[in-house]
């Protein structure tokens, strides 16, 4: 009996945990994503001193959430992105414009992607 | 390699509290699905044990979650015979007074050859000799001799004999099992007065057993000598 309640137990909480996972990737490629974007649009503006300054807030935090996203999400998907995000760091401090918006499109591509592997969809699970 | 270490360690922790969670029968006889349940287990622990780019969690929630299932679906197994029919199957008369069924054989593909080296490793030579075989649904085939063929017991001889009782191991390799001792209905004052009648000291002792008859086997340590 004790050991049917475990199992009981373990099966709620699992997808309990799995839905938080979710939540808490869904929440965090957003943000993410978001921050892109006006970065994006700061260059866009011609307000190089103030991307960087978002560049670089937006690498601290996307470094706090790669220790959590690392516990459920390939390390391979997360390294892509590592290597995005410095490559779009370089591209701002050269002031390559054409091709920092080539690489946040890239970049958002690819945050995106982290919660569509994750996504109970017909494709994941076929 | 340091990752890897690390996770192994782990994922061992892991794999043997659940073989401990699903119960004995995993580690002896096991039954189709529990079979299943062990092959997958150690699969799943395999991956991310040697690939560090996939999370722990990815083999451990898989593991978790079969745990959980073999464990509800030995309960309902418990409870339902039907479920329990469906699951486990059910046992299979392969010889009936000494006649081979041809029919079930060829229904659970057992050949002949099968068969024969069964009934030769419980010794017996050929069908003739056995009243009835079994095939259990763990796969191990239980056979019963032919009358002429059972080995001859005390009942069969009006014998009375002293029942035996179970043996308590109160001391394993010099350490002494305060709950056997307990269990077997002793106490300290009787186990000193044991010992000390051999001139024997509790960590000095290899093996010391008490059956329920009060039948005490005492084998002392030996001294290793270093070659």
């Amino acid at each position: 009996m004790k050991k049917l309640k475990f199992a009981i137990a373990t099966l709620i909480i699992i997808p309990l945990v799995i839905a938080a996972s979710h939540i808490y990737l869904r929440n965090v490629t957003e943000d993410m994503v978001t921050k892109i974007n006006q970065a994006e649009q700061s260059e866009r503006d011609s307000k190089t001193y103030q991307t960087k300054t978002e560049l670089d807030g937006f690498s601290n935090e996307w470094s706090k959430n790669e220790l959590v996203l690392a516990t459920f999400i390939r390390h391979s998907e997360l390294d892509i992105a590592n290597q995005s995000i410095a490559k779009l760091k370089s591209l701002a401090d050269t002031d390559d414009v054409s091709g920092f918006y080539a690489e946040c499109e890239t970049l958002k591509m690819q945050i995106r992607h982290l919660v569509e592997v994750e996504r109970f969809s017909a494709d994941n699970i076929l | 390699m340091g990752i890897s270490f690390v996770r192994t360690i782990i994922l061992y922790i892991f794999v043997v509290g659940a073989m401990r969670v699903m119960g004995k029968r995993q580690i002896g006889e096991l039954q189709p699905s529990e079979l299943v349940v062990a092959i997958l287990i150690s699969e799943l622990a395999a991956i991310p044990m040697q690939e560090t780019g996939i999370p722990l969690v990815s083999g451990i929630i898989p593991i978790l979650t079969l745990i959980a299932c073999e464990i509800i679906l030995s309960s309902i197994t418990l409870v339902s015979v039907k479920m329990r029919q469906w699951i486990t199957g059910k046992p299979s008369i392969l010889i009936k007074k000494g006649q081979i069924d041809q029919k079930e054989m060829w229904r659970l593909r057992f050949t002949l050859d099968d068969l024969m080296e069964e009934l030769r490793l419980c010794g017996y030579m050929g069908p003739d000799e056995v009243d009835f075989a079994v095939l259990e649904t763990n796969g191990k085939l239980s056979v019963f001799p032919s009358c002429q063929n059972k080995p001859v017991t005390a009942g069969m001889m009006n014998l009375s004999c002293p029942e035996g009782g179970m043996p308590v191991t109160l001391i394993c390799d010099g350490f002494l099992s305060l709950p056997s001792l307990d269990s077997a209905g002793k106490d300290m004052v009787w186990l000193q007065n044991t010992l000390s009648a051999q001139k024997l000291l509790p960590q000095s002792v290899f093996l010391m057993t008490v059956d329920s008859l009060g039948k005490v086997i005492i084998i002392p340590k030996e001294t290793l000598k270093k070659q």
